[in-house]
């Protein structure tokens, strides 16, 4: 199994959870290494999609000054949690509003520390 | 969502002419900006076969790319522009850089009177793309009024598409750059697409940010790069909401050409999909096929089709 396929594998197996409409690995530049999300297209998700595109740079600024391994935001209709997997790559698990956070942060941390053997 | 009462054409390309509440007003000028490699030219291409399978005049300039290369690049999508036309190469016209501003002033305003002198019946005209003429012109004043002199002679001559290169890097986007700004606000519709690297449906998408006389929809569509139409923009989560007369009648038509080229494929298998999806889809008038064409979609899609041909 190659590291990409290995990596969408785990990503997959978040959004197969059924509060989870999103998991994307980023590069803390804001690029995407991989992304895995819900059959159904939203334009209110493409745009929470966006916004953790453009703050994850200030976001992983944010967390490695406050040594911290895991934020979560509240943002319209979501729930996103942003998970350190390496110095350079940053889980972002996002959720609707409703889903169970304290589930989705044990969850996000197994699969940032799986991750990190592709990266 | 109200519709104007103007007359239009379609696209093409599959899901704009929903957005567009029926297609583009004939006699406008209509552009697609996005940055390099978001399916600018293809689009183009799209809008070129959809009006030679009309039967409309078509007047392709390539102010780039060579006639061959694309039509090379048309085929390796599925747009069979060659099995139209004879003489797929006259199609497009490649005008050089240097002699830009000569062709745009001059020469294309003499053969817009010449074509209007020989009675055609619609004409579709591609300028692809519209940028190295924007660097002749460097200040937009300029700009501006060359540019509205050259939209006077080609919308009075037929329905105009130009695309527009947005120049940022890969995966951002500024629509109000110098180099965009002036053909925005000289169009009557444009498109935006994006390229924003976020991976499976949410990699490419497409927004109307401007339609004069048209009530359009406000969202972000995915859009893919498909074998056959070229292009296809993902409008489910429009038509969910409404299905109006307007957007019944395009889904229609566009379900009815789909049919149309399936029938006429090689393969036997996708010939009997092609009859059971005709016979599906019934007549036009008939309001209860709505449930049908959701079954015809489901019948045509391109996963179901590429397991039939395994």
């Amino acid at each position: 199994m190659s590291s990409k396929s290995g990596i969408n594998s785990e990503l997959e197996d978040l959004t197969h959870l059924d509060e989870v409409e999103a998991s994307i690995l980023f590069r803390i530049d804001g690029n995407v290494v991989d992304s895995s999300f819900k059959e159904k297209y939203s334009h209110k998700l493409l745009r929470t999609i966006q916004w953790c595109k453009a703050n994850v740079d200030k976001v992983s600024l944010e967390m490695k000054s406050g040594n911290l391994n895991k934020v979560t935001y509240e943002l319209n209709e979501f729930c996103v949690i942003f998970y350190v997997v390496n110095n350079i790559t940053i889980l972002t698990t996002i959720s609707s509003k409703n889903a169970n956070l304290s589930l989705l942060s044990i969850e996000s941390k197994r699969k940032a520390l799986l991750l990190v053997n592709y990266l | 969502m109200s519709m104007i009462n103007t007359e239009r054409i379609s696209s093409g390309i599959e899901g704009i002419d929903v957005l567009l509440q029926g297609g583009m007003i004939k006699n406008s000028v209509n552009s697609i900006v996005g940055s390099s490699g978001t399916g600018k030219t293809t689009f183009a291409l799209a809008y070129l076969y959809q009006g030679l399978l009309n039967g409309d005049h078509t007047l392709y300039l390539s102010f780039e790319e060579t006639p061959s290369k694309l039509i090379g690049e048309a085929e390796a999508l599925g747009i069979d522009i060659r099995g139209l036309t004879n003489d797929s190469e006259d199609l497009i016209h490649l005008v050089e850089s240097e002699k830009i501003v000569e062709f745009m002033t001059n020469i294309l305003p003499a053969l817009a009177q010449k074509l209007k002198h020989r009675n055609v019946k619609h004409t579709r005209i591609v300028l692809d793309p519209l940028t190295p003429i924007l660097w002749e012109f460097p200040s937009e004043k300029e700009q501006r009024k060359v540019l509205t002199k050259i939209y006077q002679h080609l919308s009075s001559l037929g329905t105009v598409l130009q695309t527009i290169e947005e120049p940022n890097a890969f995966g951002q986007t500024d629509i109000g750059a110098t180099e965009t700004r002036v053909p925005i606000y000289l169009s009557d519709s444009v498109v935006h697409i994006q390229n924003l690297g976020l991976g499976g449906k949410y990699n490419r998408t497409c927004k109307i940010i401007k339609s004069r006389k048209t009530p359009h929809h406000e969202g972000i569509y995915p859009l893919n790069f498909v074998n056959g139409p070229g292009i296809a923009i993902d409008t489910s989560s429009v038509e969910t909401v409404a299905m109006d007369t307007v957007v019944y009648d395009i889904r229609y038509q566009e379900l009815m050409k789909k049919v149309k080229d399936l029938s006429k494929d090689k393969d036997p298998k996708k010939r009997i999909i092609a009859q059971i999806a005709k016979n599906l889809l019934g007549e036009r008038e008939k309001k209860d096929t709505i449930q049908n064409m959701e079954l015809v979609e489901v019948l045509t899609d391109k996963q179901i089709l590429q397991e039939v041909k395994k």
